[in-house]
């Protein structure tokens, strides 16, 4: 009877988490969760067994790949390797047993279980280093601003906000997944996280609408429920639509608006791979 | 002073008058012939959730309103299924608190906050609670870290406090437990960190026990214990964490029951390990078994058989029969003779991609092993691992004939993981039972309202929604079928035809189920959505 | 008709938990409030503290700390020891009437600390009576037909099972002879925390139907009374001609001149022993 799963209704997120402030598990769920290294004296990650960490490696797989991937590389989810240097073990396990950003608490775990996965995470940046991205990332900014990806998205406050925004998005994402999405963008879109309730829906999905009097459009869906569907266009302009008005709805799975950058040559491809992992908000 | 010669009477009835009970057995047992009241989780002994309240119907639900709400005192997810007792309601708020509201305004009356360790973190659940049950002057709750307590209805006092089982071994309780005559019967969960289930009925006045019977083989003497290789049964599973239902005629407690330990490696327990993901049927006197049947022989998915047994007579080739209708985890939909447990049909309700469909007997024809059996890279099999439907409530209008259930369509990757099994521990989700699930393709899992017909599971209308809704169903006499989505629009259905009717935005998921009552003549409609209990009604 | 009857001619049970459970402390008190180390105990610091409980604290724990509303907490700094007793200031106990009193400031606190820890072993006035004797007085004169104790009795009055802890033998004295003029407060709806809880109340609807009962909640447009039965009423405000507070009386009758001296030296006795098992 599983219930408290990932997967499970990011909606109940907010809630889970005053649960949880409540019922906190030891000192550590109140461990500073903004970057702030944590002393890892007597952290219990410490005290794990190999055997342990091949738990919680395990438990990694059935729980935590599918956003983070198999080797916590990062997919939907952001990269996992070297959090630890970022968050320390109870900064991780705070994150596991909270959740943070679209990421749900995960309360169907006991504190041991917890702190196999802490183990096995901390052992991400020691095993299974990043691949470097190969390019110059100075020339891969070049290769940004010629192709016009600011008028979509924004790094450091500039740029457009139809897309995400890319500021920090060299700590989230791989240099493979780079690769993938900028040949073929729609066919892994990044999932939804402006909203918390949406989370588990794919994000910057097209979809085409037309209503009864006969008037059409194709936007990103922001939005949607059983009666309603909000779109925002280009322009970055909403529209929100009843659907008893709606004579069609149809998604558009596999397509985005934007375009596909493989003709680029393959310098400028790692160029412009380099130069986004090289955004990693302010150092 | 008029207020003192009163108060002289007053204090003079406070001696005359001995006490006697509010709610008497009597009343449960005709609970339908008090539409204004919500005495019992299902609402009645069948859990049909059918409210025989007609002030609201399909011509007028277009004028519905939010009459008051309230707002629960912490966090956590509220999943209560209210009782309301002659104009007073009943809530249990997370994780195991009870509050008594003014069914009429929302105003809370008293609160009652058991103690309940705070690092206690159960294996599998939430720490919520479903609802409490009433019998003469007192409520009875079942909290988080598994007491039964006895509550005086009017103030909240503790009466008594009896201990189901322990929590160190698993155990948590969620739901609202059963009250018949004289008896509390109540169930456990904790199927992921190995529970051994078990129905325990304790005596509703001094909170002895009564009876405990296990769902699961203790011993290689035990029936069923031939079902679990290699005396695997030692494992345990088949927890009862969901209430269940009574035919007070038959003197029979009907109740689902979860999975097999560990959920997700069905190597170290080859066999249909009984009786694990039956519907089980026990005498409430005694609490022996009188009859199972089991829905998913060795189960491998998490899909637990702990949906709410719907009792209901029906015509079947002209013979009246009495009937149990559930609609289960794994997609399909069944129907029993309630006093034999015979199976008389069973239909998909959901897309499934397990079975090729039941043989005579109701017995699932699995695909091969490699097509649905969890594998380390992950095997697609529809439905999800919350299943085609989960604990909430479907409900049955003896008017309409129909089964209303909120159907999930959706598959997901299950991953299978060591076998190996630890008392007390997240056996089955991780390392222990090995595995869990990842969502299933891009295509985003949805649900319907779907009616059935009772007798035969045909499918008469559906409504679809948008999102994975985890709310229950309510049909009424005055035939409506009220239900939510996932993004929080609370709705009323046309319980004939399925036509939307009416819509709020709550502003949170729903997971709860709505209940239908009355204070004055005037109906009220009650669920509640994030962390707030909302009440419709007419102007 | 709009004064719903809850429970037809249903007498007895109901009414508020009165207590305050220490439990709650642990369940709700979040994460432990952080400090500096504490200062050093000094005549001043006790003196300072005294002024601040005489301002703050007397009015529920009674001016020397035996207790009045509030438990008697001439114990607490043994009890609890000074973290533990920092704590309950800074964070309050829910589900009780005690607030926090966080904004007292980390200094002020130290001092309550140091003055309620001088109270020392020290308890309030003892009850002289025979616990045993004044059982037999509790049920010869049917106070559990009202009160609850241990889960058994009835509940238009408050629960007794901890009242010991909780009420100092003097006030619980005072209460036996005059329950109109000692009413608790309310603690079993934290938004009524600060109210008197079990005030009277006489209700006049508009079509001549009268209601004496204890309010227990009210707002702008709606009242809940609890009748002598425990059965509660829900009141809408514009159906009532007339509202008007009963004070200084309680359904618990007096016991003055009811039983003697000596039986209700027994009688105290009897209740302050309640819940001191723990």
């Amino acid at each position: 009877m599983i219930l408290a799963r990932w997967l499970c209704a990011a909606s109940l997120f907010c809630v889970l988490l005053v649960s949880v402030a409540r019922d906190p598990v030891p000192a550590v769920a109140q461990a500073p969760q903004n970057g702030a290294k944590e002393e890892t004296h007597g952290s219990p990650a410490d005290k794990l067994t190999p055997a342990d960490i091949a738990q919680g490696k395990q438990i990694f797989a059935a729980q935590c790949a599918g956003c983070h991937g198999f080797d916590g590389s990062g997919q939907l989810g952001p990269n996992l390797h070297g959090v630890e240097e970022r968050r320390g073990d109870a900064g991780i396990f705070s994150v596991i047993r909270n959740g943070t950003g679209a990421m749900p608490p995960v309360m169907s775990l006991n504190d041991q279980r917890v702190w196999q996965v802490v183990g096995f995470v901390r052992t991400l940046g020691e095993t299974a280093p990043v691949e470097a991205a190969k390019g110059d990332a100075t020339k891969g900014k070049t290769v940004y601003e010629a192709n016009g990806c600011a008028t979509c998205h924004a790094i450091a406050g500039q740029g457009g906000g139809v897309g995400p925004q890319l500021t920090t998005i060299g700590k989230t994402r791989p240099p493979k997944y780079f690769y993938e999405f900028l040949r073929d963008p729609g066919k892994n879109p990044p999932a939804d996280t402006s909203l918390p309730e949406r989370g588990q829906s794919a994000g910057y999905l097209l979809v085409h609408v037309v209503t009864k009097d006969g008037h059409e459009m194709t936007g990103i869906r922001v939005n949607e429920d059983t009666f309603t569907i909000v779109l925002r266009d280009v322009g970055g302009h909403f529209y929100s639509f009843d659907k008893t008005k709606l004579k069609t709805i149809e998604p558009l799975p596999g397509k985005t608006v934007m375009p596909s950058y493989g003709e680029l040559s393959a310098t400028d491809m790692e160029n412009l791979v380099a130069y986004l992992s090289s955004l990693k908000g302010a150092q | 002073m008029r207020a003192a010669k009163y108060f002289v009477m007053v204090m003079a009835l406070c001696w005359a008058i001995p006490s006697f009970a509010q709610v008497p057995y009597e009343r449960l047992l005709n609970s339908d012939a008090e539409p204004q009241n919500w005495l019992m989780y299902g609402g009645n002994y069948a859990s049909q959730r059918f409210s025989g309240l007609k002030e609201i119907t399909p011509e007028n639900a277009q004028n519905l309103r939010v009459a008051w709400v309230y707002q629960m005192r912490g966090g956590g997810v509220m999943e209560s299924s209210p009782l309301i007792v002659d104009g007073v309601m009943y809530i249990t708020e997370p994780p195991s608190n009870v509050t008594a509201l003014d069914a009429r305004t929302g105003k809370p009356l008293w609160h009652y906050v058991p103690h309940v360790p705070r690092d206690f973190v159960p294996v599998g659940l939430f720490p919520t609670n479903r609802g409490v049950a009433i019998l003469g002057d007192k409520l009875y709750l079942a909290t988080i870290d598994d007491h039964l307590i006895a509550l005086d209805a009017k103030s909240g006092v503790v009466r008594w406090n009896s201990l189901v089982a322990n929590k160190d071994d698993g155990y948590a309780i969620t739901q609202a437990p059963l009250a018949i005559d004289g008896k509390i019967v109540v169930g456990v969960g904790g199927g992921e960190a190995g529970a051994h289930g078990f129905l325990s009925c304790f005596d509703a006045n001094d909170g002895k026990l009564l009876w405990q019977t296990y769902t699961v083989p203790r011993s290689p003497s035990d029936p069923g214990a031939n079902t679990w290789a290699d005396g695997s049964w030692s494992n345990g599973g088949g927890t009862t964490w969901n209430t269940g239902s009574y035919d007070p005629d038959l003197n029979l407690i009907y109740w689902g029951t979860g999975n097999p330990v560990p959920d997700w490696n069905g190597e170290g327990r080859m066999g249909d390990n009984l009786f694990t993901c039956s519907l089980i049927a026990l005498d409430a006197d005694t609490g022996k078994m009188r009859w199972y049947f089991q829905f998913s022989p060795h189960e491998t998915h998490d899909w637990d058989s702990s949906e709410p047994p719907i009792l209901f007579n029906a015509s079947i080739n002209g013979k009246s029969r009495k009937l149990v209708a559930l609609a289960n985890r794994n997609a399909f939909y069944y129907v029993l003779d309630r006093v034999t447990g015979q199976f008389i049909t069973g239909v998909p309700f959901a897309k499934q991609t397990w079975a090729k469909g039941l043989d005579a007997k109701g017995r699932p024809i699995k695909l091969p092993a490699r097509l649905i059996e969890p594998s380390v890279e992950g095997t697609l099999v529809y439905p999800t691992l919350t299943g085609a439907i989960n604990w909430t409530s479907p409900c049955y209008s003896p008017i309409t004939g129909l089964f209303y259930v909120n159907a999930r369509d959706g598959g997901a990757y299950y991953i299978k993981g060591e076998r190996k099994f630890e008392k007390g521990n997240s056996n089955g989700i991780v390392g222990g039972g090995g595995g869990g699930s990842r969502p299933g393709p891009a295509e985003e899992t949805t649900t319907s309202i779907r009616a059935l017909n009772a007798t035969t599971g045909e499918k008469k209308w559906e409504y679809k929604m948008v999102g994975d809704s985890w709310t229950g169903t309510l049909v009424t006499a005055g035939g409506v079928v009220f239900s939510a989505d996932a993004a929080g629009n609370f709705f009323a259905l046309n319980a004939n035809t399925g036509e939307p009717l009416w819509h709020l935005l709550l502003g949170s998921s729903v997971r709860s189920n709505p209940v239908s009552y009355a204070v004055d003549g005037k109906q009220y409609i009650v669920d509640s959505a994030g962390n707030s209990v909302f009440v419709f009604a007419l102007p | 008709m709009n004064v719903t009857r809850w429970c037809g001619a249903v007498p007895v049970t109901a009414v508020a938990i009165l207590l305050l459970v220490p439990a709650a402390t642990a369940q709700f008190g979040g994460p432990p409030a952080a400090h500096g180390p504490r200062p050093r105990t000094t005549p001043e610091s006790i003196a300072a503290g005294k002024a601040i409980f005489e301002g703050t604290c007397a009015n529920c724990h009674g001016i020397d700390g035996s207790g009045a509303n509030g438990p008697n907490i001439r114990d607490a700094g043994t009890r609890l020891g000074p973290e533990a007793l920092y704590q309950t200031l800074h964070t309050g106990v829910l589900g009780s009437g005690m607030p926090s009193f966080s904004s007292l400031g980390e200094e002020k606190l130290w001092e309550l600390v140091d003055y309620v820890s001088s109270f020392g072993q020290a308890a309030g006035a003892a009850a002289t009576g025979d616990p045993q004797k004044g059982k037999a007085i509790y049920d010869a004169n049917g106070c559990s037909s009202c009160h609850m104790i241990d889960g058994q009795g009835g509940s238009s009055g408050p629960d007794l099972s901890k009242v010991g802890t909780i009420r100092s033998a003097a006030l619980l004295r005072r209460i036996l002879l005059d329950p109109g003029g000692n009413l608790p407060t309310g603690n079993d709806l934290q938004e009524r925390a600060q109210y008197p809880a079990y005030e009277m109340y006489r209700v006049v609807m508009k079509d001549g139907k009268e209601l004496l009962g204890t309010r227990v909640d009210e707002d702008s447009f709606t009242m809940q009374l609890r009748d002598e039965h425990g059965n509660i009423h829900s009141i809408q405000k514009f159906d009532v001609k007339e509202i008007e507070r009963v004070p200084d009386k309680s359904f618990m009758p007096t016991y003055k001149g009811k039983v003697t001296d000596e039986q209700l030296n027994d009688l105290v006795a009897y209740l302050a022993s309640l819940g001191g098992a723990k």
